[in-house]
């Protein structure tokens, strides 16, 4: 499961929000629709997707699942 | 040598601030959120890990902490982002260039007006004052969390109440604020700061906080490592405030500065300075040849910040602090950037010397200072 996110600084801020729920996740640089910018690779074979997107929309991080 | 010129910038910093910064010069070499290889984004955490310390003190979201240069980059995207046709600003008589200056130009180029209002040791007469000055047109108040002159502070949430139900922006220069005084965004939709003064960070790095409330447009456009197919400038923070690299040693230092700040806590930091200001006002104001421009007691205190303008009556500012310098006393004569204090208190044409504490700085320093002076002025 992979997220785009825009900004490094949104990026990290998911990676430590999930992460303090126990879901584990990288950040990696990638090309995307807009030119650079970055996903949040979800490497926790158990998360659920609309478990990590409500994290994260409880962060005011929009959950665009790749 | 006694530096007493933290107002202008704190030294030394604490120990921690500089281990990080040698750390991160070597450490976190590689440009931060431009690269996709390991060293890049280690730098790219430790930026983040710096921000979110200082996005906490000032109880902000981290995308809104933005890092700046110095306070004067940080009023200029707050004041030049508001700015628009006819734009009304309304500041202070207290207020340090960095703060009227861009102001100024902004009004200029905007075909704008600017409303000025008075301060005073009377809060209710500052804050009736400045309701006074704020319009129905009225873009925003720009005013400082203290006087850099005068250590005069603003009675700032009281101040804020009153925007909020005007529904107009308010903007603080909080160089003399941040890291002592109660500064967060419960008293402002924008804070702007040094990192190298009360925070304790490096030269060359500062802060713009703000709630998001006022979208603010950019006075500076370029390269951000986000959304790079666009020819214009992201419109997310902190990207979008953030062109070109960052003062990436710099910032990270700064987060040492800010935990050492927490660490303490902005209480007694301000309760030390303080007290070595009442020390200092009250053996001064013994010393014939001393003029004092404000005189901070244990009664007053809770007005002030911890600044202290005096003279020597027989020297102008300049060779008053340079005969200090001689004697071991580091501290700024002049106008201190601050003409409007300067005409209010009848020293434009001299200016003041400043007496600013840290929190490294001690009773018995400034007991030397005392007996400097008595040997000077009698």
């Amino acid at each position: 499961m992979q997220i785009n996110i825009k900004s490094f600084t949104q990026a990290q801020k998911a990676l430590n929000y999930l992460q303090k729920h126990g879901i584990r996740c990288i950040i990696e640089r990638r090309m995307n629709r807009g030119g650079c910018g970055f996903v949040l690779k979800i490497t926790d074979s158990r998360a659920q997707k609309a478990e990590v997107c409500a994290l994260l929309g409880a962060i005011g991080i929009n959950c665009g699942l790749s | 040598m006694v530096y007493l010129d933290n107002a202008a910038t704190s030294y030394p910093k604490p120990d921690a601030v500089y281990k990080k910064w040698r750390q991160a010069m070597s450490v976190y070499g590689a440009n931060p959120g431009r690269s996709g290889h390991a060293f890049s984004q280690n730098s790219a955490a430790a930026v983040y890990s710096a921000r979110s310390e200082c996005a906490e003190l000032f109880g902000a979201e981290v995308e809104n902490t933005v890092f700046t240069l110095n306070c004067t980059h940080a009023l200029n995207f707050a004041v030049k982002g508001l700015a628009h046709g006819g734009c009304h600003f309304v500041t202070s008589d207290m207020e340090h260039n960095a703060a009227i200056r861009p102001v100024y130009a902004a009004v200029k180029s905007n075909n704008g007006r600017i409303s000025m209002f008075e301060t005073s040791e009377n809060f209710e007469q500052t804050l009736s004052n400045a309701e006074r000055a704020i319009k129905p047109e009225t873009t925003a108040v720009v005013c400082c969390a203290a006087s850099n002159v005068l250590g005069l502070r603003t009675p700032l949430q009281e101040l804020f109440e009153i925007c909020k139900r005007r529904n107009v922006c308010f903007i603080v220069d909080a160089a003399q604020g941040a890291g002592m005084l109660p500064l967060d965004l419960s008293c402002a939709n924008i804070i702007c700061c040094a990192g190298h003064k009360g925070l304790y960070g490096p030269m060359g790095t500062g802060l713009l906080i703000t709630d998001g409330k006022y979208p603010l447009n950019t006075i500076i456009e370029g390269g951000t490592g986000s959304a790079s197919e666009s020819l214009t400038q992201p419109d997310f923070s902190p990207d979008r405030f953030e062109s070109g690299t960052i003062n990436t040693a710099g910032v990270i230092a700064l987060g040492e500065g800010v935990k050492f700040v927490k660490r303490l806590s902005p209480q007694k930091i301000l309760s030390h300075e303080l007290s070595l200001c009442e020390r200092f006002c009250a053996g001064a104001r013994k010393i014939r040849g001393i003029r004092l421009y404000n005189d901070i007691t244990p009664e007053n205190r809770e007005k002030y910040a911890p600044v202290v303008s005096f003279n020597l009556e027989r020297l102008n500012s300049s060779e008053g602090a340079e005969l200090l310098s001689k004697n071991g006393f580091y501290m700024r004569g002049g106008l201190h950037c601050a003409p409007l204090a300067h005409k209010k208190l009848g020293t434009i044409s001299g200016g003041t010397i400043r007496f600013s504490p840290s929190v490294f700085n001690t009773a018995k320093e400034v007991d030397m200072l005392l007996s400097t002076l008595r040997k000077i002025a009698e």
